[in-house]
């Protein structure tokens, strides 16, 4: 295998790459693990050669990150609107309609959990940048899930608006509920039109409460692999000077 | 041999009311419900669950069971509600 210089091979041999080129991920964890083994082979055996990660690569790997951002973020945009409906006192959690300030609390982590969890899985990479494929694999993978939770940030916002301004407006939302009426009784019916009345402003809230979710989910990853960088530059400088 | 008639009486027995009255029955569901919907054993088991939901899905690198407890958080933490909603549009 060819040696780029981003990294110095090492004297005793190591673990050679696929000479056939990197193999294409199918899910997070497969690109997690991908990238782990082009790192230690090239703490082992230097940098991987120029036309080791391919275009294709490169897409396979933005699209893992892009699909994981996307769905990670759609599924915290969802439970958004609920969250703050708790802290409103719109709907309860744990069966109470007066949330303590730890329910609160808890609605809005149990928010923001999923994409959280996405960032900090993907941050877990952040001792593997250190040769030419596991930097290339990384950036890609990072690029795919800052993609991804910016469209997800537009559908998210677009769709708020679009039950802020459309959807739950008193125009649209009274005759709507009146072709329930024989199903459902009318004082139901009356106490449901005020209930969306006073909560469809929650989804303006909302909107802009995934733009801070997004922003952290985006902030994570990309913040740990810099700061992992600055330390392993200060240690690799420590050791120089003994 | 098996008939419809002891098939029956046999499906007869899952029938919990012929064990305990229909009060009884009703007492047991809203103590489960306020067990584990709602007050403090929710709460602990939701806090729980979405601690072992991080420690499963980031730390062991798990996330079938980490997606899974954070669905079980989510139900917990919010299907007291809806139980209490849909009680409210039956009566």
């Amino acid at each position: 295998m060819g040696l780029g210089k981003d990294v110095p091979p090492k004297q005793d041999g190591g673990i050679v790459l696929n000479p056939s080129g990197a193999e294409k991920p199918t899910g997070l964890l497969t690109a997690i693990s991908l990238i782990e083994t082009y790192a230690m082979s090239e703490r082992e055996s230097g940098s991987a050669p120029q036309g080791f990660f391919t275009t294709q690569n490169r897409v396979s790997f933005f699209a893992v990150g892009l699909t994981g951002g996307l769905v990670s973020g759609l599924i915290a945009a969802m439970l958004t609107p609920i969250a703050i409906g708790v802290i409103e006192k719109y709907i309860p959690i744990f069966g109470s309609k007066e949330p303590s300030f730890y329910d609160q609390f808890f609605a809005l982590l149990v928010s923001i959990s999923f994409s959280l969890g996405y960032a900090l899985v993907i941050s877990r990479v952040r001792g593997d940048y250190v040769g030419r494929a596991s930097k290339s694999a990384i950036n890609n993978l990072i690029f795919g899930l800052v993609t991804g939770a910016i469209l997800k940030l537009v559908i998210a916002v677009v769709a708020f608006h679009f039950m802020y301004f459309i959807v739950l407006a008193p125009h649209n939302i009274g005759p709507l509920l009146l072709k329930l009426h024989p199903l459902v009784k009318l004082p139901t019916l009356e106490v449901w039109f005020q209930w969306l009345g006073e909560f469809r402003h929650v989804f303006l809230t909302a909107s802009y409460l995934v733009a801070f979710t997004t922003f952290l989910t985006i902030t994570i990853p990309i913040a740990s692999i810099v700061l992992s960088r600055g330390s392993r530059r200060r240690k690799t400088q420590e050791e120089k000077w003994g | 041999m098996f008939s419809i008639t002891t098939g029956t009486s046999l499906l007869e027995k899952f029938n919990p009311l012929q064990y305990i009255s229909q009060e009884e029955y009703v007492h047991l569901w809203s103590k489960a419900y306020n067990l584990v919907l709602s007050g403090f054993w929710g709460k602990l088991m939701a806090a729980f669950c979405l601690f072992g939901a991080f420690w499963f899905g980031v730390y062991r690198k798990m996330p079938g069971l980490g997606i899974v407890l954070f669905l079980i958080t989510v139900i917990i933490t919010y299907l007291g509600g809806v139980v209490k909603a849909a009680f409210w549009w039956a009566n």
